[in-house]
Order: C-alpha cells, then sequence, then structure tokens
C-alpha cells in the first residue's frame, strides 16, 4: 500500500514566500503618526479628562499611540487617514487655539456624538473594545456641559433695535451682504411659515426656524430628501431673564441662518449651501468657503437620516 | 443567504424621521412677533400679529388701533431628537386669539379667545384673560432685520 505523503507545490511555496516578502517589505514603507508637541492641552476636570484620554485622545490628540497592528499595512494607512481627519476636526492637544464660544459648541457636539454612538468609530472600538465609553461615563460627560457658561447664559444687555429696519423693510445702506458660499440676505422669509421653534442651551439662544414652500410642502408629503429649492431661515436671539411666571422672552438678535437646497451647487456639502448673517448689521460669516465643510460636517455626523436638517417637526 | 441579505440591510439602514406636519402652525395673514420659553410649565411659543398688530408691537410707543389680531401658538416643548442641549415645540397645546376693536368715540375693545388644540384639553388649569390679553399684546417685537 501506497503511503500518502504530503509533497509541498514548489510554484504554491514560491508565491507564498514572495507574497510575505512584499508583505514584510511594504511594512516599511507605510505612513507615520507623527505627534507634534503638546501646545494648550484642554483643561477640564480630572473625571472628564479621564474619558477623553481613554476614548478620545488616540485620534484627536498629539498623543497618538498606534498598537503594533495599528501599524501593519494597509490598516495603518486608515489609521493614519482617521488620525489625520480626527485632528482637522479638533485636537486635544491644541486646544486653546480655539476660540472659547467655539469650544463649548464641540464640547456639546462630542457629547451628541458619543450619545448617538457615532464616535468612537465603530472600526476603532473594533480593536480598542476598552475606548468605549459607558452610560454612567456619558453621564459625566453630560453633566460637564451642562456647566459650561453658555448653559445659563442671560441677555441683560439693553436690546439693540436694528437700525436697518424701516416698516417691516430691510434697509442696508451697504448693500445687500452675501455670504461667501453665494448666499444673498434677503428678508422674505418673514413672510414664510414656522418650522419650528427652540430653546437651545448650548450657548444660550432662542430661535425660531422658517420653512419656505417647497420646504413646507415637502414636509407635509413626507418628501426627504428634500427637494431643490428648500430653503430653511433660522432667526437666533439671546434669552432674557426669566420672570416670575417662568417666562423667556428674546433679548438681543444675534444672527440669522441660512440652508438652502441645490444639489448641484452644494454637491460637496450633501447638496445644502449655507450662511449666517452676524448682528445687526448682518455681516456675513466665513472668511473662506470652508466654513459651510464645518457647518455639515457635524449634520452629517448626527442628521444624515433627516437629509442633515436638525429643525424639523418630528414625533 | 440571499434571503438574510435584505434583512441585514434594513438593520443597518438609518432610521428615518416621522415627520410631524401637524406640529406646524400656518396662517398666511400673519407674521411673527416674538416667542416665549416657559419651562415652568414645560412649553414654547410664538406670538404672531396681522400687519397693523406687528406695527404696534415694533413700536415702543405705539397705541394700539382698531383691526390688531394678535395669536398665541403654544407648543409642549420637548427634547430635539438627534441634538442633546435643545428643545423645540412638539404638539401643539393651544392657541390664544385677541382682536381688538377701537372706534372713534368708544372704549377700545380686546376680545379673548382661548382653543385648547385637543377639544376637552387645557394646558392651564386657570386662565385670567384679562391677565393673557395684557401679556400677548403687550409683548415687544423681537428684533428681526
Amino acid at each position: 500500500m501506497r503511503k500518502l505523503r504530503y509533497k509541498p507545490n514548489k510554484k504554491f511555496l514560491f508565491i507564498s514566500a514572495s507574497l510575505i516578502i512584499i508583505y514584510v517589505i511594504l511594512q516599511l514603507t507605510g505612513p507615520e503618526v507623527i505627534n507634534k508637541p503638546h501646545e494648550g492641552e484642554i483643561n477640564v476636570p480630572s473625571n472628564v479628562s479621564a474619558i477623553l484620554r481613554k476614548s478620545c485622545y488616540d485620534c484627536h490628540s498629539n498623543q497618538s499611540d498606534p498598537t503594533w497592528y495599528d501599524k501593519m499595512m494597509p490598516a495603518s494607512y486608515l489609521v493614519s487617514h482617521d488620525i489625520t481627519e480626527a485632528r482637522s476636526r479638533f485636537n486635544l492637544s491644541e486646544w486653546s487655539k480655539i476660540p472659547s464660544g467655539q469650544q463649548q459648541v464641540l464640547l456639546w457636539e462630542m457629547v451628541n456624538a458619543v450619545e448617538q454612538k457615532k464616535m468612537p468609530l465603530s472600526r476603532y472600538l473594533a480593536v480598542h473594545p476598552n475606548a468605549a465609553i459607558s452610560p454612567s461615563e456619558l453621564a459625566i460627560l453630560k453633566d460637564y456641559v451642562n456647566t459650561l457658561p453658555g448653559r445659563s447664559k442671560v441677555d441683560t444687555a439693553k436690546i439693540t433695535r436694528s437700525p436697518y429696519v424701516s416698516d417691516g423693510k430691510t434697509l442696508i445702506s451697504t448693500g445687500t451682504p452675501v455670504s461667501i458660499t453665494g448666499i444673498a440676505y434677503s428678508d422674505s422669509y418673514k413672510s414664510w411659515t414656522v418650522l419650528s421653534v427652540t430653546d437651545k442651551f448650548d450657548g444660550g439662544s432662542m430661535r425660531i426656524v422658517y420653512g419656505n414652500e417647497i420646504m413646507i410642502k415637502a414636509i407635509k408629503n413626507n418628501q426627504i430628501p428634500f427637494p431643490d429649492g428648500a430653503q430653511m431661515v433660522k432667526v437666533v436671539w439671546g434669552k432674557q431673564r426669566e420672570d416670575a411666571e417662568g417666562n423667556v422672552l428674546p433679548g438681543n438678535f444675534q444672527n440669522v441662518q441660512f440652508m438652502v437646497k441645490d444639489s448641484k451647487k452644494y454637491k460637496s456639502t450633501e447638496g445644502w449651501g449655507f450662511a449666517k448673517f452676524d448682528g445687526p448689521d448682518l455681516k456675513p460669516f466665513g472668511k473662506t468657503v470652508a466654513f459651510a465643510t464645518t457647518c455639515i460636517n457635524c449634520h452629517k455626523l448626527l442628521v444624515a437620516e433627516n437629509d442633515f436638517v436638525f429643525n424639523i417637526p418630528t414625533k | 443567504m440571499i434571503a438574510l441579505f435584505p434583512a441585514l440591510l434594513s438593520c443597518s439602514s438609518k432610521k428615518t424621521p416621522e415627520l410631524a406636519p401637524e406640529y406646524i402652525f400656518n396662517d398666511p395673514n400673519l407674521k411673527v412677533i416674538s416667542s416665549v420659553i416657559n419651562r415652568k410649565e414645560g412649553t414654547i411659543a410664538v406670538i404672531y400679529g396681522n400687519t397693523p398688530a406687528v406695527n404696534t408691537a415694533n413700536d415702543a410707543t405705539g397705541e394700539h388701533v382698531d383691526g390688531e389680531e394678535f395669536k398665541m401658538v403654544t407648543w409642549k416643548l420637548k427634547p430635539m431628537p438627534n441634538w442633546y442641549g435643545t428643545d423645540m415645540n412638539g404638539r401643539m397645546l393651544s392657541v390664544e386669539t385677541v382682536d381688538i376693536s377701537k372706534k372713534t368715540g368708544e372704549n377700545i375693545v380686546f376680545k379673548y379667545h382661548y382653543e385648547p388644540a385637543v377639544k376637552q384639553e387645557s394646558h392651564v388649569k386657570t386662565r385670567d384673560s384679562s391677565k393673557r390679553v395684557a401679556f400677548i399684546v403687550g409683548l415687544p417685537a423681537a428684533v428681526m432685520p
């Protein structure tokens, strides 16, 4: 009887050996994560800092410490990409470079990203399960953001009437303000329909959101994504001190924000054009069109299923 | 496996929102005057007015004129889905209307009407109508450029 013997296939062995050698060589060519020095690290209570260090610092800081398997090709490319992207959104090692108001917005956004399980990224958690944020840790983060100054901000300043309004019409001597995204200010929203009205704790403001006819019709017809031509305008005020009956009235006008749906023109921001006009003189916000990317990044992270809008009436 | 595929897809697909157009108040003859948040009552409201009402609310020294119409629409305050940190209007609770008539040689008359959004349901136990009228017609307009 012939003995069955395993005979190695030389061709197979050669290919396998070559692949292993190529793979090892490739490991030497992968991207390297470079940690710059800290320049104004975030300063938060120790229980909050512990959560950030455990779950966020790997990507959102200059203290990235990739494990050996993070450094393996091709994973190393994904890791390097995620770290670059994360640091561009916010870098906890360079926190002091961010204006204080923006820091608060980002902290609330972090809480929301964690609550909606958008962060930490699931692909990161799959290989770093210890970075998961527990419900009790989320509660610590929520408690913290509720201590931020914007949470209880009261607008006590004398209310400035707009010098540009006469008989309900906007009159601006310097011409119509136009956002760098190409959206011109117009007060025609005043005859649109109110879509929603909100009390915003983060930052301390109250808002009325209007929708134009196309937007309102789409909501009535349950049409998501919203069609081209849909527009939303949000008017933002500070909040006056609560009276004895508990009423809180609008304080000073802060800004007015536009979202305009044009799937071709605003393709890079998911079909929505953004504009914000600040203060009574309606100064267009944003030095470069990149500001709209900051807008859509948050809308994309948290309300992608709503066609990227927050302020629509939902059950 | 093929049969399982759609099931897997539906599990991972994003949750589409359940829109609530019935929360929207629309009266094309009226424009916004102001808004009121009341966390004690858990409500949020918008005060609307017709053109004479909006003009009076925009003028700190203005006196009421004949034909002014005000409507205060009140909704239940609820947390905004998808954003922890903001509360927004939920279902509508009531619409309060004040109509002003001021005929020459006669006293000014404020006609008040309270309409709950759901019949047999009032979101406040007692409502002093004269106080409500004073509050609604006395609100200065929010600054809107």
